[in-house]
């Protein structure tokens, strides 16, 4: 489709389950989502989460695991 | 003279504009190059350049009202006489009336006949009455305006007046275009007008003899062509077209057939004086005229239609930029094909100026025929789209001809305006005029290849498209609003329910202790004669998940299971969830080394297997569980359910696919997904405890968990089998037959491998894994229910499920499962209309976590929702593309990366390139599916070596990739290159290697010589036409230097040659001699004389071409296309 070359600037965006994701920089956020403080083209984005987010599993669940040690 | 184009450009925008306007309408003051009449001679007139493509035409679809203008006038008490009289003089007048065509040498030239007398037929409709007047006048004027010319024997001009009543006439003129125009049609009225007043007042002609004829333009064209007249033109187009993009992709309904029929129909639609007037004065803001504004729309709407950023859009001129021209009746209109590049995402401001600048430069340089164009260009030939552009933008801003003589006064209001003849020249023309009180549009279309529901549509997005840029012409392109409010609810809005609550769901083995206690003895699981009942699976279930426990296994961890089918292998499955652990599929079938990547990646503590199968596991640290020599310890522990709670938010599973950077990510899945999978299959599948359900998938993918969740969740029996009983062909179906099995899940390419056999227990067949063609349909859904089913892993198995019946076409996926919501969104997510194509994107409750391991993969695979209001929501983005049907139901196209489905399994090209690029000796390699249908695809490997190392064979390559890769994940075929071959855009040509990959089988070589005298004297013949030394029979006539008029030529000498008929269209179809000559009548036999003449002369031609390029000194003419 469109996608050839992206040129978009994107910004990294998280949610209440601490999921990342990315997000076209001039675009409102969909609700729920706020900026995580990162910007730029989209393998730069990619970079930064990939240093800040290690655990794929939502938050939720992390704090249950968490929470009922065995 | 000063360059044309330096001058333009000094001049201010106001005057371009001012000179943009005049070369659009009236011209400009005569030139000194004044058209002046041919001089007498007994040579009869060529062809314009225009004139010629329509006669063309014409001999490739001879008999087609395609080129036919019908126009009505409708006239009240009016003198006929003088009517008939005023008619014949302008025929008098106009050579153009009075002309013919035929060929004389081959080429063909005009035939003008002497002015004679005219009678004006006259049909009286009086004694009709009411509604049978209407039916029947209106069937004439039909077939008045369909009735095809013959160029070689008919006038090319018609008229008819019908008499309706003592004072009610229609006045019915039909024009072959050859002759005329939509400018020669005002000329007629206008002049009609005057003479008939003249007439009527007894006085005689007040029109001024013509200057010119339109013969003497044609005359003076060719000159002033051959004498360079249009260099500086044709130096303009070539530069405006260089590597002009291909076919314009507009969404359709159906494919494009070979040969395009121009079958068309019209819809009308009307823009409002408000719209008219915000066209208006935005062009005024931005210096252009509202032909750039509507044009600049139409190029934003197709660029979201199609996504191409680089448009091709043919428009209409009238071309008589000479005063001589101006009244002249004849075929002066040119085609200008306006390329406008909307690269970067411009603002629709930006784009009218791009649109300015475009069609500026056009004007300046109209004088190029476009036929002319078309030869210079030579683009690829096809008898299936226009060449060059496919639709057609029209903006008729002069009003319809004033009449103001006597005429006028008769005129009645209810129109001039034909009746639609039911073709259309082009994919899609859109035309818009000014009218009274706002803009009247329309839109013609080929119905071969959209339906009128998709063009209504359409109409609806263009208004959409253009009120938003009127009232904000800052939006960028991709941010252009298109859906009408109407849409925007049926594909945004309809799946509110997916927002309610979901009710509490329960994780699959709860499902289980349900079933165990509610139906102890009957069968859950089936293998090759054993048996477990619901309670026995229970138990042992129970058994194995305490024994994990007792091995330190936690909540959240781990456990890789690498067996074959068989009981062991649920027990395991479900054992694991018992214990909280997570699933992790290992297939024995899999390489050590992606084994091994497996194990470390998820991080199991402990892996399952059978003492069988030890030895294909990699090197590993982890604690193994051999299920045949453990069974005894197994068995000592208690078959009560296990206290480990399992929430539905937990991970269930971790399943492992192919990932396009050579290492395959896990996708991380929980219960949920599974317990939404087992809703929806009790909701739609019908399954009872007396089903019996086959474990076909492999348990490496994920299709089967969606068997055990189909069987356990509805106390049906799993049956099992070994792999080499569930062989697609005559061993799956001895086990279908044998165990009558009832439900079953089948990739489609395994249902195209088999024949269809009577299975009477099999009520219902379920397609899933790939793209479901029509032929697994029609063979396999009658007698029993037959769905569709799609869904990829990462939205938890099952997304979408279409129930499909026989002789439909290929089946669409269906619609969306009540829990998920499915949106079809551009590259900028957002929603495309119905029918256009766009990337399906999945979300609700069982979307996977994600890819374990992978935070920058996932984050750019799942991305936010923005469409369900859900705070936080995210959505999988599939790659798949798919587009709505009318119906609301989506339909599978295609994948939009490199993944690929090759029979059946998910395939990343990119995995396969850059694990065989790690052999030492590929430096290179690109990795193409061939071939069509999930059965005959195929995956080909085309590398390319360092220059250093001594080359692998394919054998070798092929073991290097099975140590690492699964078997399917190994192409079939590789092929060595010197290079890879690359785009203009310095990408890997995949297109170019599939050619590649087919001919693979028998290289041919590159000239083959003529082998019979009828080949000999083809090629012979070519030879001369084409201006080069020597022709193969496998030479493309269109490749080696042939074009539309040389075809045209030959043929023609064709026919004189073999004395019979040979359509010009065969040469497109069969363009070489070898395919040409199929269709040529086979000679009675070899040795019996054609007519010796033509050959003869045909031959001493040939002969003497041959002398004269020996003799001349540059050697052979190579190919001699300027």
């Amino acid at each position: 489709m469109h996608e050839q070359d992206d040129v978009t600037v994107y910004k990294v965006v998280v949610n209440h389950e601490e999921q990342y994701s990315i997000w076209p920089a001039d675009r409102e956020n969909a609700s729920g989502w706020k900026d995580a403080g990162k910007q730029g083209p989209k393998a730069e984005c990619l970079d930064y989460i990939k240093q800040v987010w290690t655990d794929m599993r939502p938050l939720s669940l992390r704090r249950t695991m968490e929470e009922q040690p065995r | 003279m000063q360059d044309i184009r330096q001058r333009i450009a000094a001049l201010s925008l106001e005057r371009r504009l001012l000179l943009e306007r005049r070369l659009r309408n009236r011209l400009v003051a005569a030139r000194p190059d004044r058209i002046s009449p041919r001089p007498r001679s007994d040579e009869p007139p060529p062809l314009s350049f225009a004139q010629e493509r329509l006669w063309f035409l014409e001999q490739l679809a001879p008999g087609s009202p395609l080129y036919n203008i019908p126009a009505m006038l409708r006239l009240g008490s009016i003198d006929v006489g003088a009517l008939g009289h005023s008619i014949g003089e302008i025929v008098r007048r106009h050579e153009s009336l009075r002309t013919t065509f035929t060929l004389l040498d081959g080429k063909p030239v005009q035939v003008i006949a002497p002015p004679g007398p005219f009678r004006l037929e006259v049909m009286d409709l009086r004694h009709l009455r009411g509604e049978e007047l209407v039916r029947e006048a209106q069937q004439l004027i039909f077939e008045e305006g369909q009735r095809p010319f013959n160029l070689t024997r008919d006038r090319l001009f018609r008229s008819v007046l019908l008499r309706l009543g003592e004072a009610d006439f229609a006045l019915l003129l039909t024009m072959h275009h050859i002759i005329s125009d939509g400018w020669s049609l005002d000329v007629f009225f206008r002049e009609l007008d005057s003479l008939y007043s003249a007439t009527l007042a007894g006085k005689p002609s007040p029109l001024p003899e013509l200057p010119i004829q339109y013969a003497d333009f044609a005359w003076w064209q060719r000159h002033w062509v051959q004498g360079g007249g249009l260099q500086r033109s044709i130096a303009y187009w070539k530069q405006q077209m260089q590597a002009f993009p291909p076919l314009l992709q507009l969404p359709s309904d159906r494919p494009r057939l070979p040969v395009q029929s121009f079958r068309g129909a019209t819809r009308s639609f009307w823009l409002p004086e408000e719209d008219a007037e915000a066209i208006r004065a935005l062009g005024r803001n931005e210096q252009a005229t509202p032909f750039m504004v509507l044009l600049a729309a139409f190029y934003a709407l197709l660029y979201r239609y199609t996504g191409q950023e680089d448009l091709l859009v043919g428009t209409p001129i009238a071309n008589r930029t000479r005063a001589e021209l101006e009244g002249l009746i004849g075929f002066f209109v040119n085609t200008l094909v306006l390329r406008t590049r909307l690269d970067q995402d411009p603002s629709f401001r930006e784009l009218i100026g791009r649109v300015r600048e475009v069609t500026l430069g056009a004007y300046a340089h109209q004088d190029l025929p476009f036929e002319r164009l078309v030869e210079e260009l030579q683009p690829e030939r096809s008898l299936s789209h226009n060449p060059l552009f496919q639709v057609m933008f029209v903006l008729q801003n002069t009003p319809s001809p004033s009449l103001s003589g006597a005429l006028a006064a008769q005129t009645s209001p209810s129109g001039e305006v034909p009746e639609h003849i039911g073709t259309s020249k082009f994919d899609l023309t859109l035309s818009l005029a000014e009218a009274k009180n706002g803009l009247t549009g329309n839109i013609e279309y080929n119905t071969d290849l959209f339906d009128s529901g998709r063009i209504q549509r359409m109409v609806g997005h263009f208004q959409v498209l253009l009120r938003a840029v009127l009232a904000n012409p800052e939006m960028r392109l991709s941010r252009l609003p298109l859906l009408t409010d109407a849409e925007r609810q049926q594909l945004l809005g309809e799946r509110k329910t997916a927002e309610a609550p979901a009710p509490a769901v329960r994780v699959l083995h709860t499902l289980l202790a349900e079933r165990a206690a509610a139906q102890p003895r009957a069968p859950a699981v089936r293998f090759e004669g054993e048996q477990l009942s619901y309670e026995a699976l229970e138990g042992r279930t129970h058994q194995f998940a305490h024994y994990l426990l007792s091995l330190g296994l936690r909540k959240g961890q781990r456990v890789g299971v690498c067996l074959e089918r068989s009981p062991d292998l649920i027990v395991s499955m479900l054992g694991i969830w018992k214990a909280g652990g997570v699933y992790v599929p290992l297939s024995p079938e899999y390489p050590q080394e992606r084994l091994a990547f497996m194990l470390e990646d998820s991080g199991a503590r402990l892996l399952v297997t059978h003492s069988g199968l030890r030895e294909r596991l990699p090197a590993h640290s982890v604690r193994l569980v051999c299920m045949d020599l453990e069974a005894g310890a197994v068995a000592s522990h208690s078959s009560a359910a296990p206290a480990a709670p399992v929430d539905p938010d937990d991970v269930a599973y971790i399943i492992y696919t192919s990932g396009s950077t050579g290492t395959p990510k896990g996708v991380m899945v929980p219960h949920r997904a599974l317990s939404f999978v087992e809703r929806a299959q009790a909701e739609v599948f019908g399954v009872g405890p007396q089903a019996r359900i086959l474990q076909f998938a492999s348990p490496s993918f994920d299709a089967s968990l969606f068997e055990l969740t189909m069987a356990l969740g509805s106390g049906a029996a799993l049956h099992l089998a070994r792999s080499g009983a569930l062989m697609p062909g005559p061993e799956l179906l001895r086990l279908l037959r044998e165990e009558s099995i009832t439900h079953i899940t089948l990739p489609p390419s395994a249902l195209l491998s088999m024949r269809a056999e009577p299975l009477p227990a099999l009520r219902t067949l379920i397609a899933a894994g790939e793209a479901c063609p029509a032929e697994a349909v029609d063979r396999w859904a009658p007698g029993r229910r037959f769905f569709n089913a799609y869904g990829p892993t990462e939205a938890g198995i099952w997304s979408t499920l279409a129930l499909c019946r026989e002789g439909k076409g290929p089946p669409s996926i269906g619609n969306s499962l009540s829990h998920v919501r499915a949106y079809v969104l551009d590259a900028r997510m957002q929603p495309v209309p119905i029918g256009v194509p766009g990337e399906l994107y999945l979300g609700g409750p069982s979307l996977a976590y994600g890819y374990a391991n992978r935070p920058d993969l996932t984050a750019s695979s799942f991305v936010p929702d923005a469409f369900s209001g859900q705070p936080g929501a995210r959505l999988y983005r599939t790659g798949d593309i798919v587009r709505y049907r009318p119906d609301g139901t989506l339909e599978f196209l295609g994948r939009n990366d490199g993944q690929v489905k090759v029979r059946g399994f998910r395939v990343e090209l990119g995995e396969v390139e850059s694990v065989l690029r790690t052999h030492s000796a590929v430096q290179d390699v690109a990795v193409v599916v061939q071939g069509l249908g999930p059965v005959e695809s195929r995956l080909v490997a085309c590398w390319v070596a360092r220059s250093e190392q001594p080359s692998p064979s394919p054998a070798e390559l092929r073991a290097f990739l099975r140590a690492k890769l699964p078997e399917h994940l190994v192409p079939s075929a590789f092929i060595q290159l010197d290079t890879l071959p690359i785009t203009p855009n310095g990408k890997v040509d995949r297109r170019a290697l599939l050619a590649l990959g087919q001919a693979l089988p028998g290289q041919e070589s590159s000239h083959m010589a003529p082998r019979t005298p009828l080949e000999s004297m083809l090629a012979s013949l070519w030879a001369e036409l084409l201006q080069v030394e020597r022709v193969g029979v496998n030479d493309n006539f269109f490749e080696i230097g042939g074009h539309s008029l040389l075809a045209t030529r030959m043929v023609s000498r064709l026919r004189e040659i073999l004395g019979t008929e040979v359509p010009l269209r065969w040469l497109f179809e069969a363009p070489t001699i070898a395919e040409l000559i199929q269709r040529l009548p086979a000679p009675r036999s070899e040795s019996e004389p054609r007519p010796a003449g033509s050959i003869q002369r045909l031959s001493r031609e040939a002969h003497r071409r041959t002398l004269s390029t020996l003799d001349s000194p540059q050697g052979p003419p190579r190919n001699s296309k300027p």
